[in-house]
């Protein structure tokens, strides 16, 4: 069984700085915290490349089996989330490693910009997957389903494992996957999108 | 032949891609293509074999992902072992007559070293060292490290590589779009770090097709006294009927490395979905071309994570305040590891200008080694500019210059011999620039003449060591002339014929010319221009002297080497001194009540302004007083608003961060006058051992250091072994222990365990993501704190019962 995984760089749209203050735990707009904002999303924009590898799979689901050739996957969740597709793309999502350079370096020097240079990094790689998930609809000229990660749900966060090894996401787009399952740069995104007619 | 002859006089072969080659031929998904070695000799030899009889001269054992982390010792031992067989059967077959050999391919770990990952760089350096010595073992005849995408993991494996065997190494990097390296490299970095430690070749693969490569490679050529690589993809993937195929053809792909072979590339191969087919391609297209000479650049540069520093016709300015020397304050956060003094003098200093830090951390009752080795771990996590490791203690130097990310300053050797015996081998291995001072067993001599002597004599013995005259930079030693008058006319004399006789770079610490005179910055400043008109290549200076600075840019002007002098224009307004502005929109909040301009300064978060109010209150006030009247209550007016939820965690932080500024100034007033403030009780902090998170643990740390207590941080990842001792070493009343992942909680089960059994007079607060206040007692602890502000209303009211 072979499939072809495709890179692409996106650009990506405007950021949003309500969100960002959102994933920041702000409820209101203060002024002092929004001028540091702005401050640091000018600095985060000069570290941000948007890449993302992905491969389009046929899927057969048999009740809570998804059957994706390459591999099988026990989820009814997921089975769920496909359900009336026949095609999905798996995906892994990054916004690189320069703006874990940017986290890394204000946590020691101040938390408080740390803080939202890990918010910009969430709204921007959802973002990204946003911009993804859109370029994939209108190429394909099918609906897509939401999308759905690795350790939502039932679906177990180990197949992240095998999503890595079918995807090559270091050699194509940088992206590690350590013991524990976590990426590195810590803003990446992998997740299954079904296609329907 | 030796590859490293037949690498001198010709244009040398590589092959292509293999991953690709075995998809086809059935390798399925998720199964790692070196266990192939074992299960499919005869498809690897096949496809070696092609690639030898299609004229390739060296062709890379199929040990890419052959490393510690994938394999057990004893499966990397066997994998390894056939691997080296099918290549060699695979020459025997071959029925081409050309040079041929067979590599060691290293490629990537697969994890991300710290601290943007979680592997420890002497770690990697050990996995790496397994595989070599195997590569060895089985008969490697070069070693070529490929498809990097990270300077430090590079750096890993060419140590590595150096440290188990003698082989030449090839080292090629990925490089985006952009022209860098995923962690930030360009190839002017990477070139400086990688010449500086004796790699052979040097390049850039994968990634990219030849047109994408080609300015990257250019800028190898124009950067590297060692041959140039080139090992492009067949341009990038495309899906055609179920098939994976690349848009570059074998003849697209041929002329476009035509052309680079005839810019100057020495050594090329291909990578992704390149075949037989392609390697055939070049080696037809460039038959009979002469290989091009390569030419020594001499450049004389440093490097740092993403970029070189070059010396050259502008001056190069080295900060010079990481140093202990005559600041009570430094002594003190060295005394106290208060690591974070040492990074806000780095990040500050960068914000000044300079291109280079310069970082001494020697003090006579502190483990130099050691606090060497975190200061320049935790530099080169804040800031992107080169080091200069400036200590005496020559294992010191080894440590700083083994985990720096680039290619060092080295601060310093002098014409003692057994100096000279010591520190030369480390410039040798790990690569570095050394400054070389002209002095040597009878001390600084007093003419220029014979501190050219020195310098000459230091040029020889480098030589013997391999060392290149450009590795090394003269400081021909400002002496005071207040002392003696004519001490500045001979090192600038010195400096001049260093410049001019021996053509190598000079560098001087200029501070050291005004001792003992009053206003100091000014004779600091016109000293400078002298030296920079004498040819002065670098200065180790105070970036925060107004009078430094202006010499620094003026003399960029007046030698046209600020163009249309933008710089100076950009930097002139700092030149004068002005007065601290008051914005009008803080005037206009009269309906907000704030008891002085500090309290308001800090609820507000201003840092800056919060400094320059500390610093006047300071004039009239005790420092105390300050903190008590005005700092305090700023802090507990956020506090409160946060407990309420009316004020939100970043700013939270912001205050925290602008009373932190304060709580500098007052330390460093007390510390001048020799008292220090007694703090409200010892707490230990730590991310547990497992867990990399530490963002909580660090706000935790900042909102405690604000209400008065001395944190004892002992960062992430931390063993229960090390809480308790430093517990017991400290006598803390209090431990805080963060974990933000489930798989971690059992290690502060462990922890809160090992400290009720060897020291039980302390408290145990935990917090984190994970925690709940029923799981928290759940596993011992005293209390679980969902925030920072919790965790210091909880230690106050533990300080104050045993104080009771």
């Amino acid at each position: 069984m072979s499939c072809t995984v495709l890179i692409k760089c996106l650009d990506c749209p405007p950021v949003s700085n309500k969100e960002i203050l959102r994933y920041a735990g702000c409820k209101d707009d203060n002024n002092e915290v929004s001028t540091l904002l702005c401050e640091c999303i000018s600095e985060a924009e000069k570290c941000l490349s948007y890449r993302v590898c992905y491969c389009k799979l046929v899927v057969k689901i048999d009740r809570n089996i998804c059957d994706f050739g390459v591999f099988k996957v026990e989820s009814s969740d997921l089975a769920k989330n496909l359900s009336g597709c026949s095609e999905a793309i798996v995906f892994c999502a990054t916004v690189g490693a320069m703006l874990d350079r940017l986290i890394v370096k204000y946590e020691r020097i101040s938390p408080s910009k740390a803080v939202l240079f890990q918010a910009i990094g969430t709204e921007r790689v959802e973002a990204v997957c946003d911009t993804f998930c859109e370029v994939i609809s209108a190429e394909t000229g099918k609906k897509v389903k939401p999308r759905f990660s690795a350790g939502y749900g039932d679906l177990p966060l180990e197949l992240q494992g095998e999503i890595f090894a079918l995807l090559s996401c270091e050699k194509n787009i940088g992206v590690v996957l350590n013991d524990s399952f976590f990426m590195s740069p810590s803003k990446s995104v992998t997740a299954f999108l079904g296609l329907c007619d | 032949m030796k590859f490293s002859n037949f690498l001198k006089d010709n244009i040398v072969y590589l092959d292509g891609g293999m991953g690709t080659l075995l998809q086809e031929k059935g390798l399925p998904v998720g199964e790692l293509p070196e266990r192939w070695n074992l299960t499919h000799a005869d498809v690897i030899t096949d496809i070696h074999s092609e690639y030898f009889d299609a004229g390739s001269n060296v062709v890379s054992a199929n040990t890419f992902g052959a490393n510690g982390l994938k394999f057990s010792d004893d499966e990397l031992d066997e994998i390894i072992s056939s691997a080296f067989e099918n290549a060699k059967k695979a020459r025997e077959l071959s029925v081409s007559d050309k040079e041929k050999f067979v590599a060691l391919d290293i490629g990537p770990l697969g994890r991300l070293l710290k601290p943007l990952g979680d592997l420890d760089f002497e770690d990697a350096v050990s996995l790496f060292a397994k595989t070599v010595k195997l590569g060895v073992k089985y008969g490697a005849e070069l070693i070529i490290i490929e498809t990097m995408n990270d300077s430090y993991e590079t750096k890993a494996a060419v140590l590595a590589a150096k440290e188990n065997s003698d082989l030449p190494i090839i080292v090629s990097n990925v490089y985006g779009t952009d022209g860098k390296l995923m962690t930030g490299a360009d190839p002017a970095a990477m070139v400086a770090l990688l010449e500086g430690m004796g790699v052979d070749v040097i390049g850039a693969n994968c990634s990219l097709g030849p047109k994408q490569l080609k300015p990257i490679v250019k800028e190898i050529l124009a950067n590297a006294s060692v041959p140039t690589l080139l090992m492009p993809n067949a341009g990038l993937p495309k899906s055609v009927d179920c098939r994976t195929v690349f848009d570059v053809t074998a003849d697209e792909f041929a002329d476009e490395v035509f052309e680079l072979i005839k810019a100057g590339v020495r050594v090329v191969g291909g990578c992704c979905g390149t075949t037989p087919d392609y390697i055939r391609a070049v080696c037809e297209k460039a038959n009979g071309l002469t290989p091009a000479q390569i030419e020594p650049k001499n450049i004389t540069a440093v490097s740092s994570y993403t970029h070189a520093v070059k010396f050259g016709s502008s001056p190069i300015l080295i900060g010079e305040r990481i140093n202990p020397t005559g600041k009570k304050r430094f002594k003190q956060a060295l005394v106290e590891r208060d690591i974070n003094y040492i990074l806000t003098e780095g990040v500050n200093q960068q914000e000044k200008g300079v291109h280079i830090l310069d970082v001494n951390v020697g003090l006579p009752d502190i483990d130099e080694k050691e606090m060497l080795k975190t200061a320049v771990t935790e530099l080169q996590a804040v800031t992107d500019l080169p080091l200069q490791i400036d200590t005496s203690d020559i294992s010191a130097m080894e440590t700083a210059l083994r985990l720096y990310n680039g290619k060092a300053m080295i601060n310093s050797v002098n014409g003692k011999e057994d100096v000279m015996a010591a520190v030369f081998p480390l410039v040798k291995k790990y690569g570095g620039l050394v400054v070389a001072l002209t002095l040597d067993e009878n001390g600084i001599p007093k003419t220029a003449e014979d501190r050219v002597k020195i310098a000459e004599k230091i040029l020889n013995t480098a030589e013997k060591y391999g060392i290149d005259k450009k590795d090394i930079i003269f400081d021909t030693l400002a002496m005071t002339v207040s002392a003696d008058n004519f001490a500045a006319v001979e090192t600038l004399d010195a400096l001049k014929r260093i410049n001019h006789d021996l053509g190598c770079h000079t560098s001087l610490g200029i501070s050291n010319v005004s001792f003992g005179l009053p206003n100091r910055d000014v004779v600091n400043g016109v000293f400078f221009a002298l030296a920079l008109e004498n040819g002065l290549s670098a200065a180790i200076m105070n970036p925060y002297s107004p009078d430094m600075m202006k010499t620094y840019y003026s003399y960029r002007v007046l030698h046209g080497i600020d163009v249309n002098c933008t710089d100076y224009i950009s930097a002139a307004d700092s030149f004068t001194v002005q007065a601290a502005p008051l914005a009008a929109t803080e005037k206009a909040e009269s309906n907000e009540k704030y008891r002085s301009e500090l309290e308001k300064s800090i609820v507000k978060g201003f840092r800056e302004r919060s400094r320059e109010l500390t610093d006047e209150l300071l004039k009239t006030e005790n420092p105390l007083q300050i903190v008590e009247n005005e700092i305090i209550p700023a802090l507990n007016r956020v506090g409160e608003g946060f407990e309420k939820k009316m004020v939100y965690l970043p700013q939270l932080l912001m205050s925290a961060e602008a009373a932190q500024s304060a709580f500098e100034r007052i330390k460093c007033a007390m510390a001048s006058s020799g008292n220090a403030a007694e703090p409200k009780g010892v707490f230990v902090i730590a991310t547990v051992k497992g867990d990399i998170h530490d963002i909580g643990k660090n706000i935790v740390k900042l909102i405690l250091e604000n209400y008065g207590f001395l944190v004892i941080d002992l960062g992430k990842d931390v063993p229960p072994k090390t809480v308790v001792e430093a517990v017991i070493s400290n006598n803390a009343r209090l431990v805080g222990l963060s974990a933000l992942m489930t798989t971690t909680v059992s290690s502060m089960e462990e922890t809160i365990l090992e400290l009720r059994k060897k020291a039980p007079f302390c408290k145990i607060v935990v917090g984190g993501a994970v925690l709940t206040e029923e799981y928290a007692a759940k596993i011992g602890a005293d209390k679980y704190a969902k925030d920072a502000m919790e965790t210091v209303r909880y230690a106050e009211s533990v300080m104050a019962q045993i104080t009771e």
